[in-house]
C-alpha cells in the first residue's frame, strides 16, 4: 500500500474501523515510514482534542429573541402561576392585560370610591363633621412617604428590566405603569381637593401600593 | 424542574417549561452551531431556530431516544438545512484528494518533518475548524466533536458512509495542515 492509503486506513484504524488482518500491516508500515507515523500521532491528536473541546455558553440575547419570536407568533400561553395581575384581579385574562382594560377598571374603582365616599361617609363640600384626627393624618402622611420612597428605589431597577425584556410585553408594562401614574394623579388630585378627608388618602394609598405591587413585578420579570 | 416534567409542560405549551429545556440544552446546542458555522451571530440565529423548532414539533418527540439525542438532531439539521440554503462553497463529497492529501504539510513547509508532538491546543484547534472549508468541518464536528458515526453522518447528510469515512480523512488531514501553519508562524513569532 502506499502512503496515501495507509494514512486512509490510520484515519479508519484510529476509529476503530480496521480489522484485525490488516492492523499487523498498519503496524509494519507505521514503524517503517515517519512521515505516516507522524500523521498518526497528529490525526490521533486531534481527535483526542475534538472530543474534549467544552461547551460554550450563548448570550442571553439568543432566549430574548426566542421570547419575542414565540409572542410574536402567538405561540405561547398564560403561565399556570398567578401572576400579580391575576392576584390583583382575578377575571383579567392574562398578565398582558391592555392598558385600556387597566383604565376602565382603575376608573372604575375610583369612581366607586368616590360615590362610597360621598354617600356613605357623609361628607359634604364645606362640612365639618368628617374631623379625622391629627395621628391618623400623620400616619398616612408616612405610609405615603413610605410608598413614594419604596416607588423611586424600584424605578431604576424596574426600568432596566424592562430593557431586558421582550419588547412587546415591555411596552404592554410600561403602558401599565402609565395607567398607573394617571391613576395616582387622579388621587392625587382628589387629596388636594378633599385634604381633611381620611378616605382619599387611603385611595391614594392603595394607587401607591399597586404602582409598587406593579413595579415588583418588573423587577421579579423572570417569574412573568 | 426535571428534564422529564419540562417535556410534558412544554408539549402543553407551557413558556416556563420551555426555558427550563432552554437552559438545560442551550449550550450543547449552541456549542455545535457555532462549531458548525463558525460564526457568532449566525450560530445564534440557529440556536433560536432549533429551540422555534423544537417548541413547535416537540408534540412529536416520543421517547424512542433521550430527549438530548433528539433535540440535538433537530439542531443538525437546522444547521445543515442553513448550510444547504446558504450554497455555500462546500466541498463536493466527490472531491479527488489534493493538497490536503498525505504530505501537504511537507510541501507547504519545505519538506521539514513537522508534527503536533501529541497535543492540539483547544483554542487553536477551535480556530483551525473555523477556517476548515464548510463541507470538511461539517464532518469533522459531527464525528470527532459531536461523536456521531458515519452511518448516521450519511443518514443526515444524505451521502454513503465511504463518502463520510472519506471526506473525514480529508477534513483531519487538512486541519493538521493548517494547525501546522498556525505552529510555524508561531514558531517564527517567538524567535
Amino acid at each position: 500500500m502506499t502512503c496515501i492509503e495507509i494514512q486512509f486506513k490510520i484515519s479508519e484504524w484510529i476509529d476503530g474501523g480496521v480489522p484485525q488482518s490488516e492492523e499487523q500491516e498498519l503496524i509494519g508500515h507505521l514503524e517503517r515510514c515517519g512521515k505516516c507515523s507522524m500523521v498518526y500521532a497528529d490525526i490521533k491528536a486531534i481527535k483526542q482534542s475534538a472530543g474534549s473541546l467544552g461547551e460554550v455558553e450563548p448570550d442571553n440575547s439568543v432566549w430574548s429573541g426566542i421570547k419575542a419570536q414565540l409572542f410574536a407568533e402567538g405561540l405561547v400561553r398564560e403561565k399556570k402561576r398567578r401572576s400579580f395581575w391575576k392576584q390583583v384581579f382575578p377575571l383579567s385574562p392574562s398578565v398582558s392585560l391592555k392598558p385600556a382594560l387597566t383604565g376602565a377598571i382603575v376608573t372604575l374603582i375610583l369612581i366607586g370610591s368616590l360615590y362610597f365616599f360621598v354617600t356613605k361617609s357623609g361628607f359634604r363640600e364645606n362640612s365639618t363633621s368628617v374631623s379625622p384626627e391629627a395621628a391618623v393624618f400623620l400616619e398616612l402622611k408616612k405610609a405615603e412617604l413610605h410608598y413614594q420612597q419604596a416607588i423611586e428605589a424600584l424605578n431604576e431597577v424596574s426600568q432596566m428590566k424592562l430593557q431586558s425584556l421582550d419588547p412587546a410585553l415591555a411596552q404592554i408594562l410600561t403602558d401599565n405603569l402609565a395607567t398607573m401614574d394617571y391613576y395616582l394623579q387622579e388621587c392625587r388630585e382628589a387629596v388636594r381637593s378633599n385634604p381633611e378627608n381620611p378616605l382619599v388618602h387611603r385611595y391614594l394609598l392603595t394607587a401607591y401600593q399597586k404602582k409598587v405591587e406593579l413595579m415588583q413585578s418588573i423587577v421579579n420579570s423572570d417569574s412573568l | 424542574m426535571p428534564e422529564a416534567e419540562a417535556i410534558n409542560g412544554c408539549m402543553a405549551g407551557d413558556q416556563s417549561a420551555f426555558e427550563a429545556l432552554y437552559n438545560m440544552h442551550k449550550r450543547r446546542v449552541y456549542s455545535l452551531c457555532l462549531r458548525m458555522v463558525s460564526n457568532v451571530a449566525e450560530a445564534e440565529d440557529l440556536t433560536q431556530e432549533a429551540f422555534m423548532q423544537l417548541f413547535r414539533k416537540i408534540s412529536t418527540f416520543r421517547g424512542e431516544s433521550a430527549f438530548s439525542t433528539w433535540l440535538h438532531r433537530l439542531a443538525v439539521n437546522v444547521v445543515l438545512m442553513h448550510l444547504r440554503k446558504k450554497g455555500l462553497d462546500e466541498v463536493s463529497l466527490d472531491q479527488e484528494p489534493d493538497e490536503d492529501s498525505q504530505d501537504s504539510a511537507k510541501k507547504e513547509y519545505g519538506g521539514e518533518d513537522l508534527n503536533l508532538i501529541g497535543t492540539v491546543d483547544r483554542v487553536t484547534l477551535e480556530k483551525a475548524m473555523g477556517d476548515l472549508p464548510p463541507g470538511y468541518r461539517t464532518i469533522f464536528v459531527l464525528h470527532d466533536v459531536e461523536g456521531y458515526e458515519h452511518n448516521e453522518i450519511a443518514d443526515l447528510i444524505g451521502c454513503s458512509i465511504g463518502n463520510s469515512k472519506s471526506q473525514l480523512h480529508k477534513a483531519r488531514l487538512k486541519l493538521r495542515a493548517l494547525l501546522l501553519k498556525k505552529k510555524v508562524k508561531f514558531e517564527k513569532n517567538a524567535t
